[in-house]
């Protein structure tokens, strides 16, 4: 027969809201539940259980918080009668599965807190991960723990942010301190931009074996987040831009190079000028629309004009340069 | 970890530690000739594919799941083509060459190698009916009877490293000899050259050895034996009337890179007389972006990834154009230098233009390649 948890109305002041032994999710908003408990009432009770003369949350946070920011008093909750905190736990996640999915986020922080109340890894990996839909190897068990690590300002960002799960990973290879140093610059930026800073930062420093704060505390970086000229969308996107050219050096440089050869030329808008691909060999392509036979020819004259340029050379000034070095 | 490494160099030739056995094949000649070679290893005879796919799994379990898979040597048969024409990659310049898979994967343990981001399984195969290559081969040969080719097959896994348990060198030579308009290439980084030893050296057999500069062999070559000691078999064996190659592939980009491969060339030189060398092929560090994962996640100390790559028009990660230029252009002057003048040189899976630039010359496609490479046969 399946066990049903006895009912108990308690004073919200019984439930020890400091003892997060249980919680799963600590960021969450709570006006759509709190309009829902304002309309229709709490219908899902709150788990509780008794540890020592106090009453832990065990499932239910945001019910309870609702509840509390409604100016309850009091709250009917259900009692599970198991005082082991790891049977206990698992009751909860059990619970909340039957209703929901969990945030990597989540169960990150389950994985964790497992592994805190003394569940083998082995069996965290064989039963539980495949419960929480994670493959069930020691690099994916690994990558969750060390995202449960996070401080509160990066978890918060995650959630804030939708990180995915693929950038938290990248973000967990980098210590506390830099994770702390980087936060403010990935927060204002999409999803690509997180990932391609966080990529380049981790590389320049592998390669260079600066911690990522370091290189970030670089003369031309720290002059960028030091001054109060730009918005903090605008900071990151030049800090990345920054760091794209300590990453790639050289191919910056041709870049420049191009770039500044199409200014001098003053090349039209309207007609497409692109190097090959990463400049994989010499050839450029130039593109141009045109409606009718005056159009192509005015463009082509213009192409004609362009050709006459001396500073149309400067177009393979990088290949030159290269072409010149001796070995 | 690194000192560890060298200090336990000179590795011995590999002995796996468990063998598997297809049933098909465990009465095959060639599976008892290497049976017999280790009998002191357990081994397992492997009935079907669920069997096949649990040890699968387990070795997929592993923390690192390539090394644990390289414990293993499988001994099964091909069951499709064994020659094929090397893949080199789209949109780059071939050679026309062509591979024979007979061994699939390494006991060395590369960071940079291929096979880790190529090959479904992670044990060392070796297809032991090579009474099926034989065949294949007359049959593909017959058309290239009055025509140069260059086949070998170092492709999916060191020609040389399971020799002391297969002595497939001594079946090759012994088939190639009757083929001299066809040059056949060992590609390798051991010095397991006792079975070439006790042979009259045919002079279409080209035993190479890939190079690189000493830092590098040491630092990301796991397992292989330093340069000097790959130098050592190739004098050897020149002295003894063989052919010898060199591939450096892959050059990599790395603190103090010019003084080393200069190093290393002139090693080369000083052990090997130029007219010995059937040919040197110069590649630049090239992979797949999905490898990079693996070098971090398997060789976390490995810094070779960290240099400037672009995305090549075949998809591949490769050094940006200037760096590779570079490269190229140090180590043939290199070789020009130190006595290699008239050695043929090749470029591996590069365009064109790099071929004008580091080589002042441009083939008009893979043939014009090969040709360079068979000077002293004439159809």
């Amino acid at each position: 027969m399946l066990k049903t948890l006895e009912q108990r109305t308690l004073a919200l002041r019984d439930i020890d809201l400091g003892d997060r032994r249980f919680m799963t999710s600590e960021y969450f908003s709570l006006e759509r539940l709190i309009s829902s408990i304002r309309k229709i009432g709490l219908l899902q009770p709150p788990v509780v259980a008794k540890r020592g003369r106090r009453w832990v949350l065990v499932t239910g946070w945001k019910r309870v918080l609702a509840c509390q920011k409604l100016g309850l008093s009091f709250i009917t909750t259900s009692i599970h009668d198991e005082p082991d905190d790891q049977k206990a736990f698992l009751f909860g996640v059990q619970e909340n599965l039957a209703v929901r999915e969990f945030s990597y986020l989540e169960k990150a922080e389950i994985l964790a807190k497992l592994l805190k109340f003394g569940l083998p890894e082995r069996k965290i990996r064989r039963k539980i991960m495949p419960w929480l839909d994670i493959p069930p190897t020691k690099s994916y068990l690994e990558g969750h723990l060390a995202i449960a690590r996070f401080r509160p300002e990066i978890k918060r960002m995650i959630v804030e942010k939708n990180l995915p799960f693929s950038l938290a990973q990248l973000l967990a290879e980098f210590k506390a301190d830099d994770q702390k140093a980087m936060a403010p610059l990935l927060w204002p930026l999409g999803r690509n931009k997180q990932k391609e800073i966080l990529e380049d930062l981790r590389e320049i420093s592998k390669k260079t074996n600066l911690a990522p704060r370091w290189i970030l505390g670089k003369k031309e970086i720290r002059s960028i987040l030091k001054s109060d000229k730009w918005p903090p969308l605008q900071k990151s996107e030049r800090v990345r831009r920054a760091l794209r050219k300590l990453r790639f050096p050289r191919f910056s440089s041709w870049e420049m190079d191009f770039e500044t050869a199409v200014k001098k030329l003053d090349w039209p808008k309207d007609i497409g000028l692109e190097p090959a691909p990463f400049f994989e060999d010499d050839e450029m392509t130039v593109k141009f629309r045109f409606r009718n036979e005056e159009e192509f020819m005015a463009r082509a004259a213009l192409i004609g004009e362009l050709a006459s340029k001396r500073e149309l050379r400067e177009l393979w000034k990088h290949e030159k340069k290269t072409r010149k070095t001796k070995a | 970890m690194r000192k560890k490494q060298e200090k336990q160099r000179p590795e011995p030739a590999y002995i796996p530690e468990r063998v598997y056995i297809d049933e098909r094949c465990r009465d095959h000649p060639t599976a008892q000739r290497i049976l017999s070679r280790l009998e002191h290893v357990p081994r397992t005879v492997i009935r079907n594919a669920s069997e096949k796919r649990a040890i699968l799994e387990k070795v997929l379990e592993a923390k690192d799941p390539l090394r644990e898979g390289k414990r293993s040597l499988w001994l099964t048969r091909q069951k499709g083509r064994f020659i094929k024409p090397c893949p080199c990659t789209p949109r780059y310049l071939g050679c026309n060459y062509f591979i024979i898979n007979l061994i699939l994967q390494c006991p060395l343990d590369c960071t940079y190698c291929i096979l880790q981001n190529y090959l479904a399984e992670p044990w060392i195969s070796v297809q032991v009916n090579t009474e099926d290559l034989w065949t294949e081969l007359d049959r593909f040969l017959e058309k290239f009877r009055t025509r140069y080719l260059r086949l070998g097959t170092g492709e999916l896994g060191d020609s040389l490293a399971l020799d002391h348990l297969t002595d497939f060198s001594r079946d090759f030579i012994a088939y190639f000899r009757k083929w001299p308009n066809i040059d056949f290439e060992f590609k390798t980084k051991t010095t397991n050259i006792q079975n070439l030893l006790g042979l009259d050296p045919p002079q279409n057999i080209v035993v190479s050895w890939s190079l690189n500069t000493e830092r590098m062999a040491r630092e990301e070559e796991r397992n292989a034996p330093l340069i000097e000691a790959r130098l050592e078999a190739a004098r050897i064996l020149a002295r003894r009337g063989f052919r010898v190659g060199f591939h450096f592939d892959p050059l990599l980009r790395h603190l103090g890179w010019k003084n080393g491969y200069a190093e290393v060339v002139r090693s080369l030189f000083g052990a090997v007389p130029a007219a010995r060398i059937a040919w040197i092929s110069l590649g630049s560090f090239r992979f797949p972006p999905p490898l990079k994962k693996v070098i971090q996640t398997r060789f976390p100390e490995s810094k070779i990834i960290y240099e400037e790559f672009i995305a090549g028009q075949d998809g591949k990660s490769r050094y940006f154009r200037p760096l590779r230029l570079e490269l190229f252009r140090q180590v043939v002057g290199l070789i020009r230098k130190n006595g290699g003048e008239r050695v043929p040189l090749y470029l591996c899976m590069e365009n064109t233009q790099m071929w004008r630039d580091a080589m002042g010359w441009e083939p008009k496609g893979k043939r014009a390649v090969e040709e360079t490479l068979s000077p002293r046969w004439e159809s």
